[in-house]
């Protein structure tokens, strides 16, 4: 909307401030493929899972520039599609599963792919990381060292209605 | 007054202690989540923070908690973890009885509702979320 503003589906608006991507339930703003939805009766918000066969592959953004992956990803966001502790939702901005653009899509490295059905295979074995255990902290520090970074290089797009499909 | 306020802060204080001791025999990181932490609250939008306030003040009363928190003390919580903690531990004790289950998945139910006001509704999630409220017993 005018004046960088945000219609949300509940016909909210809200100002975006720096936000260039789109909010999640816990009002943060979402990074592309670091911020993950997933089933909220399971985890908590802020809870991280680490994948580490993500680690250090190397992610494109929607509009240039690029970051390596710090192998960890964040919840930040839930949806009604996302039910029990396997599943999630990757944010991948504003490209599809289907767009030649998404790391993540169908059409991203075979090692990348987040859309598989199927058995689920060694490139997406994770763990969960609580808030208040041992290694949180260490592993919030790599998650926003990677958003920093990748925020100086980017230049989102913000997500559409229509382009997720 | 300032006798009072000592008091007053003093009995905070030491609620505060009190209620650390035994959070730390219950582990609010793992599920059922009977209840948001204060970093879940905290970081709410206002709207979001209003809905559930209201929904948890409703739900709490029917716990039987010996210090039930009213709207007040509830707002001041949402500013200070350590009052959160307070109502969260009383919360989850009273929720290990059999007798409050019902109250405590509403309350679960609630923490739920309040995130899905402001989640990023894609289109697959808008589907689902329709497809549960169609067939939902609640």
């Amino acid at each position: 909307m005018p004046g960088n503003k945000l219609l949300t589906y509940q016909g909210k608006t809200r100002d975006m401030g720096t936000c260039k991507t789109a909010f999640g339930a816990r009002g943060t703003c979402l990074t592309p493929y670091i911020s993950i939805a997933a089933d909220l009766s399971v985890y908590r918000l802020g809870d991280i899972i680490e994948m580490p066969a993500m680690k250090g592959k190397k992610i494109r953004l929607p509009d240039g520039g690029s970051f390596l992956h710090p192998g960890y990803f964040i919840v930040e966001d839930s949806g009604g599609a996302i039910r029990g502790k396997n599943r999630f939702d990757f944010f991948t901005g504003a490209h599809g599963m289907r767009n030649s653009k998404n790391a993540f899509g169908t059409q991203g490295d075979p090692d990348m792919q987040m859309v598989t059905s199927g058995d689920c295979n060694a490139n997406k074995t994770f763990s969960v990381i609580r808030q208040g255990t041992p290694n949180y902290e260490q592993s919030l520090a790599s998650i926003d060292n990677t958003r920093d970074y990748a925020a100086s290089q980017q230049r989102y797009v913000i997500a559409s209605p229509l382009g997720d499909r | 007054m300032n006798v009072l306020k000592l008091l007053f802060l003093s009995t905070l204080f030491l609620g505060g202690l009190l209620a650390k001791a035994e959070s730390s025999s219950i582990n609010f990181q793992e599920p059922p989540f009977w209840m948001m932490t204060y970093d879940e609250f905290h970081q709410l939008q206002d709207f979001q923070k209003d809905f559930y306030s209201r929904q948890l003040l409703l739900e709490v009363k029917k716990l039987g908690l010996l210090n039930s928190p009213k709207e007040a003390q509830m707002k001041e919580a949402g500013e200070w973890a350590e009052s959160w903690l307070q109502i969260q531990t009383s919360v989850y004790r009273a929720c290990q009885s059999q007798d409050n289950l019902k109250t405590c998945k509403k309350l679960a139910s609630a923490r739920l509702k309040t995130f899905e006001l402001a989640e990023n509704q894609k289109w697959e999630n808008r589907k689902a979320r329709a497809s549960h409220s169609e067939t939902s017993s609640d």
